[in-house]
Formats: structure tokens, sequence, C-alpha cells
């Protein structure tokens, strides 16, 4: 029998208990789902593998007409909206807010009394400017992600080593220079930790809104409606997809941190 | 206000090494950033002459300057930090490529030329930082250097100390040079500058006349050594340098 080598050893021990922890989760909603069919003598929550089943069918021929995917589909738009135009807002204010003191002390007040405010509490607000449209989502979302992203890129630019500054300036660096040579690069890890909170929230604010009725379409709507005809099975399918759509987004996230910030020290 | 610095008036001829020695908190690193003109709101002059001439072109950006603390930029790898002024300047990349291999082979770095500063050990990280100094030519040929090699070994130092004094005579530089460490002074210096406690004033200049390499164990280069050690612990004991391993 050929050994394994080190590294193949690390995975199998990493696979094998990313397998038991899974195993974990599948063993206690299957034990769930049989406690509440003993006591309440009704199957309300499906087992694991009735809704994994479930899943085939709403994806390939859907529910009135529409699929899984495009109701995924539809939700995953209204996040890429919301949260670009965040992205698109928050890094030259964060660089503003990192950059300059007085801006700072002039703006951060009046941000620190919006951001406690929760993205869901504008949903009137957002009705009443865009409607039931793509946009009220977008808006939404916006707000949701807006703030940390915001504050990353802050805390970033003002935890960029004075040091760096200097030797750019000593190399001939002009101060816009410094901002596209030396900040922007430095302050890609904290980007990047921004809108992976950001895209978390946005996920939240999109399935949220869906749910109170923002819209006809999208995975939020989707769970509701089958909440309220009903089809618990759709439902546990529709949260099953949400996991797959989320864990996506995170092995996403885990490759750019590995491939794109290579140069990050960490700590082992 | 106060005053850090009150009388440091000395010069330094194009093509030599002056060493800064002084006590702790004196104000050198002060001093090298008034020179590398970083600092402005100072009362003195620098003043750069050319062929007796007063030119005061010395500006932010016209002297290479290495910091005290590790300052390559992590994100770059090693050549794209030492070509980081040719190419904030526009310097075409065959240009920019053959000077980085130039520099490189220089310093015995060409096989890690893709590496992150994390993967590099910390002589190499100084010798990239030398390397990023120079790539492009400075005023004078002036490089300020403020403690390159106080965080690294002793065999390590030795060896960057040697490597630093061939790069200066192959690329005819100036270098005004930061250290605590008395036996580099003497090991590297055409003159060592001695500072007093804040505010500081210039002690004494020493002039090394040593030929070079110099052999750290000769009595000549101890004898030297040991005025230089003199000066310094005359200064008064609350100001005076911390003298460490260099006793």
């Amino acid at each position: 029998m050929s050994r394994l080598s080190p590294r193949d050893r690390k995975l199998l021990v990493k696979v094998s208990h990313a397998a038991i922890g899974l195993g974990m989760l599948l063993g206690s909603w299957l034990a769930l789902s049989a406690i509440q069919e003993l006591v309440f003598g009704v199957m309300i929550i499906p087992d694991p593998l009735t809704t994994m089943a479930a899943i085939g069918p709403i994806v390939t021929t859907g529910i009135h007409g529409v699929t899984l995917l495009e109701h995924v589909g539809m939700s995953f738009a209204r996040v890429l909206l919301g949260f670009f135009l965040a992205l698109l807002v928050a890094i030259p204010s964060g660089l503003f807010l990192g950059l300059s003191n007085r801006g700072r002390q002039i703006l951060e007040p009046a941000v620190d009394l919006i951001r406690p405010i929760p993205p869901m509490a504008w949903v009137p607000v957002a009705i009443i400017l865009f409607g039931l449209t793509m946009f009220s989502h977008a808006f939404i979302i916006f707000i949701g992600a807006f703030f940390p992203l915001v504050q990353n890129v802050m805390d970033g630019v003002r935890r960029v080593k004075r040091v760096y500054r200097d030797v750019a300036l000593s190399l001939g660096a002009s101060r816009s220079d410094v901002i596209r040579h030396v900040i922007l690069p430095a302050i890609v890890p904290n980007i990047l930790t921004g809108a992976r909170i950001s895209v978390g929230i946005s996920w939240m604010c999109v399935i949220a809104a869906e749910m109170i009725g923002v819209s006809d379409g999208g995975i939020g709507y989707f769970i509701n409606d089958m909440k309220n005809i009903g089809n618990y099975t759709y439902m546990m399918a529709g949260m099953l997809m949400l996991a797959i759509v989320g864990l996506g987004i995170s092995l996403l996230f885990i490759a750019l941190e590995r491939y794109g910030i290579k140069w990050v020290e960490t700590i082992n | 206000m106060f005053l850090v610095l009150e009388d440091v008036t000395f010069s330094v001829k194009q093509g030599t090494v002056v060493s800064l020695v002084g006590p702790s908190g004196c104000g050198k690193t002060t001093f090298l950033r008034i020179v590398a003109g970083f600092d402005a709101g100072h009362g003195g002059t620098v003043k750069v002459e050319e062929d007796g001439s007063p030119d005061s072109t010395m500006s932010l950006g016209s002297v290479g300057y290495i910091p005290q603390e590790p300052s390559l930029f992590p994100w770059c790898t090693v050549e794209e930090n030492i070509a980081f002024s040719l190419r904030i300047r526009g310097i075409p990349k065959k240009e920019r490529d053959r000077r980085v291999a130039e520099l490189l082979r220089m310093v015995n770095l060409d096989p890690y030329r893709k590496f992150y500063p994390k993967e590099l050990s910390g002589g190499m990280k100084q010798k990239a930082t030398i390397c990023r100094a120079l790539a492009l030519p400075t005023a004078h040929g002036l490089i300020l250097l403020d403690e390159p090699f106080s965080a690294l070994d002793a065999q390590t130092r030795n060896a960057l100390q040697t490597d630093l004094l061939g790069i200066q005579k192959s690329e005819n530089l100036t270098l005004l040079f930061v250290t605590h460490n008395i036996d580099e002074a003497v090991f590297i210096s055409d003159q060592v500058v001695i500072l007093t406690g804040i505010p500081a004033r210039v002690k004494n200049i020493s002039p090394v006349g040593l030929p070079r390499p110099r052999d750290r164990t000769s009595a000549d280069f101890n004898a030297i050594r040991r005025e230089i050690l003199n000066q310094c612990e005359s200064i008064p004991s609350d100001s005076r340098m911390k003298l460490g391993k260099s006793l």
C-alpha cells in the first residue's frame, strides 16, 4: 500500500473533519423531523433526503411556471446591482474619509447616526422612492452593504504604514501616485473583508425584502410562497438552495483571498 | 517649541561614506528626514555644491532614502519593488526590466525576483531595499540610510556591510549612514560624525583613513574604534547612546 504524503494526509484529515460536521448536521436534521413526526403525528419539516429529492423537479419544471433557478437568478441580480453600487460609492468614500482628517471629522458623526438604522427599516422609503421595482431592492441592499465596506476601506487606509508612503515619496511618487500605487493595493485585503461581510448582509436584505412582499419573485418570495400554500418540502428545498448559493459565494471569496492577495502574511 | 537639532553642520564629499552616531533619540532620524526633504519646517539649510557654485536642487524624491523599519511593499514582488520608481516615472518596460536585472545580479538576488517580501530573509529584504533606492540615479548619487542593518544578526550585518561598500564603489554613491554600531561605522565610513544628546550638536568629526577592505581585528581599526567610543562615552550619561554590542 502506498503511503500518503504529509500534504495528502493533511487534506484527508481536513475532509474527514468536514464530513463529520456535515454528518452531525444531517443527523440532527433527520432526528428533528423524526421527533416532530412522532410527537405531532405529521411531518411538517421534511427530512434531508425528501428535501434534496425535491430540488430536482423545482429546478427543472418549477412552480407556477417559474423554476427555482430563475428565482435564484432574480435575487442574485438584485444583490449584484445593490452590492456593486455600494462598492462603487464606498471605495472612494472610504479613501476620502481615511485620508482626510477634516473630512472624517465632518462626515463621521453623520455616518455614525445613519449606520444603526437596520436596512429593513428603509423598506418604506425604498417603496415610496422606487415603487415595487428592482431599484427598491438595490436601494435596501446598498444601505446594508455600504457601511461595512466604507468602514473597512477607511480603517485600511488609516492603517497603511507611514513608511510605505514616505518611501514612495522618496522614490519620486506624487500624492496621486501614492494613492494609486501604495494605498489602493495595500487596502485590497480590507476591501475583500468588507465585501465578504457586505455580500452576506446583501443576501439577508434581499431575502427579507422579498419575503415581506417588495416583489413577486426571488428566492425569498419563493420560500414565503411555499410556506403560505403549505408546501414545506419545497420551502425547505428553497432554503437548501440558499445554503448552496451562500457556500458558493464563500468559496469564491476564499479563492480570491488565496490567489488575489497571496502577499498577505497570515498567522498559522 | 522643542529644539531637536541645534548645530549639526558638516560637509559630505561626493563618492564618500559618512556615518552619523549619537545617543538614542538625539535627532539622527530627524536630521536624515530633513536631508531627504520630508520635513521642511527647520531653520537650517541643506546645500549641495557643485563645481564651487551653490545648488539647492535637493528635494523630496531626488535622493535615495532607506528607513529603519522594513519598507518593501508587501504587495509587490522583489522585481516590482525595485522597478517602483522606474514605473511611476513612465520608463518603458524593456528598459525597466534591464535595470532591475542588472541590480538583482549585483546583489545575487536574481533567483528571487518573483518572490514576495514575506518569503525573503532579513538580509535579502535589505538588499532588495537598497536596490530599489538605486534603481534611478539620485541627486549627486546620495543615498540616506537610517540604521538599515540594525535588525539583522551579526554575520548577515557584516556581509551586507561588505556588499554595500561594493555597490557604493561600483555605482559611485555618496552614503549618509545613521548607525548605533561603532564597529559598523568604522568599517564602512570615510568619516564618522559624532552627535551630542538632544538638542544635537556635532561633537566631533573623526576621519577613518584606513585602507579597504578593512580588517576588524587589526590594531589600527580597534584604535579608531576605541577613540570614537571614548568620545561617545564622554557624552553625559542621561543622553548617552546605548552602546550595546558595539562596546
